[in-house]
């Protein structure tokens, strides 16, 4: 239940309390335990995982379970786009990547292109290396 | 942009470009660099346009990569099987990186590009 239901704040319940519902249920279907409370204990809860979920999908659950409604996504349809972009590699919007995490997800999510490219390089290279020999 | 026209475009200019490193892996080819950019970009489009209509069909990236693999490596055959100047042959400068070129457009095309919407 959304902080703000349990309070019984009728006046700010809406569409992001629905969006922490789904926050708590994707936390425990990673971690198979129910969401705390603090904003540490989720943030402690998922990185403590064996295998870690990735910086964005973290990101993800821990905006969906922001403790003030305005720190959530807006409504279940702007926290299913970020799954999507989650799922087909882009960047999401609950996580602002630093440069090394975009070349990360770039050579993972461009792996095969890079290694046929690399190969073809390679291949030159070495061709070029045995004509000067 | 449709998978055939990404498979033409990619074939071209890689075709273009595995003929310009024709400078570096076999120099004593400078004089003839033309003749080889332009035969190696017809064949990039050949390769491309035929792989690309085959992506455009078939959604397998394994086949798209294959297929690509075969059809660039048959055309870069009939370019290697005809002797240089000396009489003899590039087999293995051309077939190995033509082949390579072949596998990347097969990837492109299976990853990129608009498909074939059904009818």
């Amino acid at each position: 239940m959304a902080p703000e239901q349990a309070r019984g704040d009728a006046s700010t319940a809406g569409p992001s309390a629905d969006v922490y519902s789904l926050g708590a249920l994707l936390y425990w279907l990673l971690t198979a335990t129910p969401a705390p409370a603090s904003a540490d204990a989720i943030t402690r809860g998922l990185a403590g995982l064996q295998p870690r979920p990735s910086r964005r999908l973290r990101a993800i659950v821990a905006r969906c379970l922001a403790d003030a409604p305005a720190g959530r996504y807006a409504d279940a349809g702007a926290l299913a786009e970020d799954l999507q972009r989650y799922r087909a590699g882009v960047a999401v919007h609950a996580h602002r990547e630093s440069v090394f995490e975009r070349a990360g997800r770039f050579a993972s999510r461009y792996r095969t292109f890079i290694l046929l490219v690399a190969a073809y390089l390679i291949m030159r290279a070495v061709f070029a290396w045995l004509q000067r020999r | 942009m449709n998978k055939p026209v990404l498979g033409l475009l990619l074939g071209a200019v890689l075709g273009a470009f595995d003929g310009l490193t024709a400078l570096v892996s076999a120099p004593e080819t400078a004089p003839q660099i033309m003749g080889i950019v332009i035969g190696s970009t017809c064949k990039g489009l050949i390769v491309g346009a035929l792989v690309g209509w085959y992506a455009s069909r078939v959604r397998s990236l394994g086949k798209g990569m294959i297929v690509g693999l075969v059809v660039s490596a048959f055309f870069a055959f009939l370019i290697a099987a005809m002797p240089n100047e000396q009489g003899g042959h590039y087999w293995l400068e051309i077939m190995i990186p033509g082949s390579i070129v072949g596998l990347i457009v097969g990837y492109a095309t299976q990853t990129f590009g608009r498909a074939r919407v059904p009818a």
